[in-house]
């Protein structure tokens, strides 16, 4: 039996532990339901991979990047994701080790978000706090499914698979990180709950990681659900730059020109590689307009003319 | 002892500040190509992000995670993964930043009130540390 004291100590912490928690809404499943959210969901071609201990961030990306298209199993993972001082995996790290195998890496946010990408088909790894705020449990997880007349969720979690838990506790769990979720898609396609911004910016990562042919892939798919992005357009042109095709970045900058044609970036990337084809003329013509339209990045416009101007001088 | 330990930070920062300034002078050697990344923060109407920043960041994220022990060619890889972005949220949390890994042994290990504290909790359905209470 407990001692008085020792069941007093343990009230007072669990009072000082609920009162804040007793102000959070429950969840009301019923409010999620929409004509485009299915009233539930089973994803049931996403692999599981059971976690070996503290191994649940190479477990869960394990499992989406396999449902992506890359098999990969956690072993493989380990070394890229986990880090042993922290004993767990940290969030950066899921994300490149996806970059690295061409995956795009998206972040989404809340339980709307989250319902609408396993509506459309698409696994989510979620962060968790298991435990309390000041004594974090901090767990990766797979969420494959969902059933809203039942309030559950069903996540490939540790050592179960598809297991269920209830709307509700998973939420008060989940926001403890902040609502934090990762999709992993094959470069070409777009989310369910696709944002440009944050698009943009999975591609970009795509490309920093050097992964430039599935990057060229993102910023096309940018362009074809937002034909107006510029940052996609140059950023298609830069990657096959890159990849060491001159001509279709030409090409692709010429095209980015023609929608807008009041971007000096755009002429500036066209003018230099024209210079690479050895197009002086028109690399010329290029340079001069960007410096022209001017902007904030007029230094390196006027250092593209100088080299144009560098190459066409010993041939007159 | 103590004075090598006092100067050890400014000499850090001058050693950084040099393999910096080695770096930008090595830097794109020919192409005047503006990146996506510019692009990017143009197009949000950002600032450019200044390139030594970045670089001092890449150097102290890589140097804390090889302190947690990872190699510094895998640091190095993980780290090259990263937007400008996320390496600066990376390097002002770091010690912050969550590391899922359902670290079960630190509970045991943190005593009797603890343990019943997250029974009770885990029962009412405010957390999920025990996978024996079933709900």
């Amino acid at each position: 039996m407990l001692s008085g004291r020792t069941l007093q100590t343990v009230l007072f912490f669990l009072l000082a532990v609920l009162m804040p928690g007793c102000a959070l809404k429950g969840v009301d499943p019923a409010g999620f339901s929409s004509p485009e959210l299915p009233a539930a969901r089973r994803l049931v071609s996403v692999p599981f991979f059971a976690q070996d201990r503290l191994q649940c961030g190479p477990a869960s990306l394990a499992a989406a990047l396999t449902w992506s298209g890359v098999e990969v199993g956690p072993l493989e993972l380990k070394q890229e994701v986990y880090t042993p001082g922290r004993k767990g995996s940290l969030q950066p790290d899921l994300k490149t080790a996806a970059r690295r195998r061409g995956r795009l890496a998206y972040e989404i946010s809340g339980l709307r978000e989250l319902l609408q990408e396993m509506a459309a088909g698409n696994p989510v790894i979620v962060l968790q706090n298991l435990g309390l705020t000041w004594f974090p449990k901090w767990h990766y997880a797979v969420a494959v499914g969902y059933d809203l007349n039942k309030g559950q969720i069903f996540l490939h979690s540790g050592r179960q698979e598809a297991a269920s838990r209830s709307l509700d506790l998973f939420s008060k769990t989940w926001k403890r990180s902040g609502y934090w979720g990762l999709v992993v898609l094959k470069p070409g396609s777009l989310p369910a709950t696709a944002e440009q911004k944050r698009y943009l910016r999975a591609v970009l990562g795509l490309e920093q990681a050097g992964q430039l042919q599935a990057a060229t892939k993102g910023y096309e798919a940018t362009l074809s659900r937002w034909p107006d992005s510029q940052t996609a357009a140059v950023g298609r042109g830069n990657c096959l730059y890159g990849l060491g095709n001159p001509k279709a970045a030409a090409d692709a900058f010429q095209q980015a020109a023609a929608v807008h044609p009041r971007s000096p970036e755009i002429y500036n990337n066209l003018a230099q590689t024209l210079l690479d084809l050895d197009k002086i003329k028109e690399a010329l013509t290029a340079a001069q307009t960007a410096i022209r339209l001017g902007g904030p990045h007029r230094e390196i416009f006027e250092q593209t003319l100088q080299e144009i101007q560098a190459a066409k001088a010993p041939s007159e | 002892m103590r004075y090598v330990l006092s100067i050890r930070k400014p000499v850090a920062m001058v050693m950084i500040l040099a393999f910096v300034n080695l770096i930008l002078c090595l830097g794109p050697a020919s192409a005047a190509m503006i990146d996506t990344s510019d692009m990017l923060h143009k197009e949000s109407g950002q600032l450019d992000k200044q390139r030594l920043l970045t670089l001092l960041e890449r150097q102290e994220v890589q140097q804390k995670l090889q302190a947690w022990g990872v190699d510094s060619e895998t640091a190095r890889s993980r780290i090259n993964g990263l937007t400008d972005r996320e390496l600066s949220q990376f390097s002002q949390k770091m010690g912050a930043l969550p590391a899922g890994g359902s670290a079960v042994g630190a509970i045991v290990g943190a005593g009797l009130v603890i343990f019943i504290v997250l029974l009770i909790t885990d029962i009412l359905g405010y957390t999920n540390v025990f996978t024996f209470v079933r709900r």
